[in-house]
Order: C-alpha cells, then structure tokens, then sequence
C-alpha cells in the first residue's frame, strides 16, 4: 500500500513538472514588446517545471531502493543517538499515516468542511446561521454514536446546539463588530 | 548609543494601558492555541493576521508577536502533563518534561519549562537587537544575484531539515515557488497560470494558503486520528527554582545560541532549535542516562532552544526579507500588509521599527512569565473541552479569516483547495514548511533571477563568480548533491576510513 501511494507521488510530480515546464516554455515572450529575452515570464516556471521532473526521478529511485529497507528511525534508536530530523518530522505531522489512522474521519470532516465553506456560503443565509448549524452538525456526525451509546442523545444534541450558537454568534460578533469585517 | 535610544522608545511606547492589555491578551490566546494539540503556531499568527487587519501598525504586530511568542510556549503544558506536544516545537519537553510529571513534579516541570522558556526567548531578544543591524548592514551590498541564490537557498534549506527526505521537502519548495508565479508576473504583468479567471489575475493570497495548510489542513488530519482522551493530573507549585537555574546556566547559554542560530536558517523552524538544543545537551550532559527519564537539564534545553529560536527567526526576516519559521513567514505578510518593507532597506528607512520588534518581542517574554507564573490550572480547562467541538470552532475562524483580508470567496476556496492538497501531501510524507518559504520567496527568486540576467545580458557567471553568490551557489550545489547516492556512498566510505 505504502509502495503503491509513494509510486503515485512520483507520478504526480512527474506530470506536474512536465506539465508547468511545457507551459513555462511555451508562455509569450514578449518579444512583439522588444523586452530582453532573460526577463520572460516563463523563465522561472519553466526552471521550477525542470526541477521538478529531476526531482521526482531522484524520488522514483529512492522509492525503488527503499523497497524493502526497514523503518526509518530503528537504527538510530538502537545506537542510542536521537533521530531529530525523524522526531521532528513526525511532530509535525510528516511521516506516513500510523496505522490505526481513519481516512474515514478525515474524508467526513473534508465534505462537512467544504459543503460549508465552498457550497452553502454567500448564498443570502445569515452567516451566523450558517456557522452555528455547521458546528452542530460536525459535532453531531462525530459524536452521534458515542451520545447513542451513553444513551444521552438528547442532551448531547442540546449541549452542542447551544455551543454552537454562542460560538457562532461570538465569532461573527467579533469580526463585523470589532474588527470591522463585511460578513459573506 | 542609537540602538539603545530607539529601543527606549520602544519600550516607552509599549507601556500604555491598550498594549499592556493587547500583549497579555494575545500572549494567552496564543498560550491556548498552543495547548490544543491541532492548532499551530503558524495558524495562530495567520488568524490574528486578519483579525488585526484595521489595527495600528504597532499594535497589530505587538498582538502577533505575542500570539507567536505565546503558542510556542503553551505547546509546552500538554507536552509535560499530557505527553502530547501542543506544537511540533514542544515534541522534545515530551521526552523529560512528561517523565517528571509521572514522578509527581509536574508542577516543578512547568516551572523548569517556564524559566527555559523566559531565558530562551530573552537571549534571543538581545540577539536579534544586536545582529539585525550587522546583517541588514552587510545585505546592502546584495544585488539580484545574491537575493536569488537566497531565495534558493532558503528553500533547498527548508527542505533539506524538515520532514523525512530532503527530496520531499525540495520538491514541496518548488511547489511553493510555482504558487506564487500565479497571477501577474511582476516585470511585465503578464499573467501565469491564471487559465483565464480575472479571480486568479491577484494570484494566490498568502494568509489563505497559510490558514490553509496550517488551518485545514491540521482539522483534516486530527479528525483522521483516534481520539485521546485527557487526563489532566494534580499539578503543584510551579514556581521555578533558583538552584534549577543556576545549576543549569551552561546549558541555558548553549541552547540560546543554538536556538537563534537555527532561527535564523530560513524555513526550519523552532522544532528543529528544540531538538538540536536537546542532542547537544545530552552530549555534553555527564548524566545522559537521566536523558528521557527526567532530565531537568534537557527540559530546559528544549524549552531554551525553541523559544529562542523565535527572534532568531526574526532576525532574517527583518534584515533580509527571508523569514526563519513558518511564523516569521506570516508575520513579515502582517509587516507588508501594514505597510513595512522587511529587508535591507528597513534599518535605513525605518531603524525605530526594527527597535520597535525588539521591544515588543521583550513584553511578549515578560507575558509567559506572568502566564507561566499565575495561570496554570485554569487554562487547562480547554483540554477538556472534545476536539468534535473545538474543530469546526476553529475551521469556521479559518473561513472567516481567509475572506476578510480581501472579502472575496475566492480566498475561501484557496484555503479549501490548499489544505486538502497539504493534508495529502503530509500523509505521503511531504512537509509544509518548504511550501511556505516557496510561496514567501517565489517573487524574490522570480524577480531577483530575471533582473540578474538582463543585468548580465544572459550570461550565468555573475551567479557564480560574485563572492557572496558563489558562496550561496555552493551551498545549494553542495546541499543538492548530498543526497545523490553515489556521494553518500563516497562520503561514508571517506569517514569510515578516516576513522580510528
């Protein structure tokens, strides 16, 4: 699974460089405007698009080498010494997923998230509303089987009803009144 | 004798009844921003951005200096009582810092945290006071050649120390630099990848794609793992003791020079100063086995070492426009939105503002001692409250941060659109700080290689035979051929035979 998703990276930045590289080159030179050569705009993009491509081949080697090398870490851990690059890494969320990870969680959060933000917003309901519903219904999707199982679905809906209006309306508050925002 | 004046005043003007409230305000919203694990120093710095949009300049800054300031030492709370570093910068206070709690001195933890955390930061302070001038002196005499080598290299930099391959992290830098070519090329204003839409003509805002890839990102990715439940345990007396600090000055010393020291290598950031600062301490340490099992010696070198690294971060930023944190990145994007120019240019047009930065990075310092003193049980109230809740809290903040800068939903779909890219992107093994410092110097590299040419009429040479350009063309070449296996293979060969 590991070997299939890093194999999609290196396509992924492969055609992505190839791709900006071929638009870079190909982008209007100006020429017709007499400015030097050196200054056009798809200089960078088309140096940006090489690198890429150089990149992912060096990407596409590692992978293939590391193939069945053991986990990163395990040796240094055993000399004792500390892996910072690796402990840093992982603190900040670097690494490959740990197992146990739930995409599920993270895909329901993604459309919760982007029918609020990117579909239901700017469509003429108040934004306050809009907000305090997204909060109860994101928290209610998550806790929805754990208030099941206590039996407390009821007051868990309640609960989260009031904190999302107090929340939304506190957030919406503080932006148009305070810091002078124009609300979508 | 000048420095000293501007800095007077700089004070002065921070002793007023708004910015004692704005330092202490934003000091604790950043203290619990950087208590909830999810939430980042970076994210932090980029809401406020746009919550201080109308703010006076000064004040505006004062309140994101001091969220900066704030978040990284609050991360430090959950990591000595939890385990669960608030930020990335608090990963290595995990390793003793919660190993002391276990031995029922938490409360002298927090308290080592703490004095760590004022040294550390104060140490800084002076540093970025003293070398901010040298270095913006020296920049003057940068031309586009040099400015590009920078840029590159504080990408390749970036890339090279975070995350687990220096490929990864190069090739989110150009990902980064690609970012910012969208839009109106800035020498001719021709337009680049805007595909026809007048909403891409701007190009990609900066704050969003932050809030993006520090905001969304992060609620995606604490929403994919299984839930830990907190268990706050009884914390006593947090005061800090006089015999901790003074037996401890050679490793406080040594963690605030590698602290700044790594602060100011573009784009590493403060988890990088933490942990460097703990190796180093270890090693020196004549006690290395108490290293993970309680060692107060290595909390205060990752609590040193990481808030230290936050006016080194600073100082690159201010002096040449190239920050050293992710941020610093958004902090220098407040500057420019309030009217600053950071770079050379900034100690000879505006040297009060450099001092200005200084004095408030101080009270920020002065806030986490107070905090860190008197609110310890109280703000852990916040761990309690179910991330299900505090999520969507924080991703509706996102929303409306990401539109207020320019009150377009188009800044809202970036920030939808760059957090999910992040968010696949890290579970692949990408990291995002190169990212960032791409987006922040993509228009530098952009300009500064183009002028450089017509300037040399297409020829190459003046990027490698200036002496600070070849210096800077080696580090990146250097850096590059690193991780070619045939010279890793060459290099261990070297070391093994040189070795007794």
């Amino acid at each position: 699974m590991h070997d299939r998703s890093a194999w999609a990276s290196v396509a992924f930045w492969a055609a992505l460089g190839t791709a900006v590289f071929v638009a870079g080159w190909r982008m209007d030179r100006l020429s017709h405007q007499g400015i030097a050569p050196w200054s056009a705009p798809g200089l960078l993009p088309a140096v940006v698009g090489a690198l890429m491509v150089a990149f992912a081949l060096v990407l596409a080697l590692q992978t293939w080498r590391e193939g069945a090398a053991p986990p990163r870490g395990s040796a240094a851990d055993e000399a004792g010494e500390i892996d910072m690059a690796g402990k840093a890494a992982d603190a900040a969320g670097a690494g490959a997923a740990e197992p146990g990870d739930s995409w599920r969680g993270s895909i329901l959060a993604t459309v919760l998230c982007v029918l609020f933000a990117g579909v239901s917003l700017g469509h003429g309901w108040p934004f306050q509303v809009e907000a305090a519903l997204f909060i109860l219904g994101f928290t209610a999707v998550f806790r929805w089987p754990e208030w099941r199982a206590e039996g407390r679905l009821a007051r868990g809906l309640a609960q989260t009803a009031a904190v999302a209006v107090v929340a939304a309306v506190a957030i919406a508050s503080l932006f148009e009144s305070v810091f002078l925002v124009r609300l979508p | 004798m000048e420095g000293l004046s501007h800095l007077g005043t700089a004070l002065a003007g921070l002793l007023g009844p708004w910015q004692i409230a704005y330092a202490l305000g934003a000091t604790l919203a950043g203290i619990v921003i950087g208590l909830l694990p999810g939430l980042s120093a970076t994210l932090g710095v980029a809401l406020f951005t746009t919550l201080t949009v109308k703010m006076a300049p000064t004040d505006a800054i004062l309140v994101l200096v001091c969220v900066y300031v704030g978040a990284i030492y609050g991360g430090s709370r959950t990591a000595i009582l939890l385990n669960i570093p608030g930020t990335a910068a608090n990963a290595a206070a995990c390793l003793d810092g919660n190993a002391l709690a276990r031995q029922g001195q938490a409360g002298r933890a927090m308290g080592i945290a703490t004095t760590g955390s004022v040294a550390g930061s104060l140490f800084g302070v002076v540093c970025l006071a003293m070398f901010t001038p040298l270095l913006a002196e020296t920049a003057l005499k940068f031309g586009a050649f040099e400015f590009f080598w920078l840029g590159m290299a504080g990408v390749m930099l970036s890339g090279t120390l975070t995350g687990s391959s220096p490929v990864k992290g190069w090739l989110m830098g150009l990902l980064g630099i690609l970012t910012a070519t969208v839009g109106l090329d800035p020498i001719h204003a021709h337009p680049r990848f805007t595909f026809d839409q007048n909403a891409l003509t701007g190009g990609i805002g900066l704050i969003p794609a932050l809030v993006g890839a520090f905001g969304f990102a992060e609620v995606l990715t604490v929403m994919g793992q299984p839930r830990m439940k907190a268990v706050v345990s009884t914390v006593g007396s947090v005061l800090p003791k006089i015999a901790d600090v003074l037996r401890h000055w050679r490793t406080i010393l040594r963690s605030g020079l590698i602290g700044v020291f790594i602060g100011v290598l573009p784009g590493v950031g403060e988890d990088m100063a933490a942990w460097s600062s703990y190796a180093a301490a270890k090693r020196a340490s004549r006690e290395k086995e108490k290293f993970g099992k309680g060692s107060v010696d290595g909390l205060i070198a990752a609590e040193t070492g990481d808030n230290a690294a936050i006016p080194g971060a600073l100082i690159p930023a201010l002096a040449l426009g190239i920050p050293g944190s992710a941020p610093a990145a958004v902090l220098m994007a407040a500057m420019i939105i309030h009217g600053a120019q950071p770079g050379p240019m900034l100690m000879v047009s505006s040297p009060q503002y450099v001092y200005d930065i200084v004095g408030i990075t101080f009270v920020a310092t002065l806030a986490i001692l107070v905090f860190g003193l008197v609110l310890v049980r109280p703000i852990l109230w916040v761990l309690r409250v179910p991330r299900e809740v505090i999520m969507p809290i924080v991703f509706v903040l996102c929303v409306l941060g990401s539109y207020s800068i320019t009150q377009r939903l188009f800044d809202v779909w970036v920030m939808l659109g760059v957090g999910v890219l992040c968010f696949l992107l890290r579970r692949q093994g990408f990291p995002v700080a190169p990212f960032v410092l791409g987006l922040v110097l993509g228009d530098i590299i952009d300009k500064s290689l183009r002028r450089g040419l017509v300037l040399s009429d297409g020829s190459l040479a003046p990027f490698f035979t200036r002496p600070i350009s070849a210096a800077l063309a080696a580090l990146v070449i250097v850096m590059l051929l690193a991780q070619l296996p045939p010279v890793q293979r060459w290099w261990a060969r070297r070391t093994r035979s040189t070795t007794p």
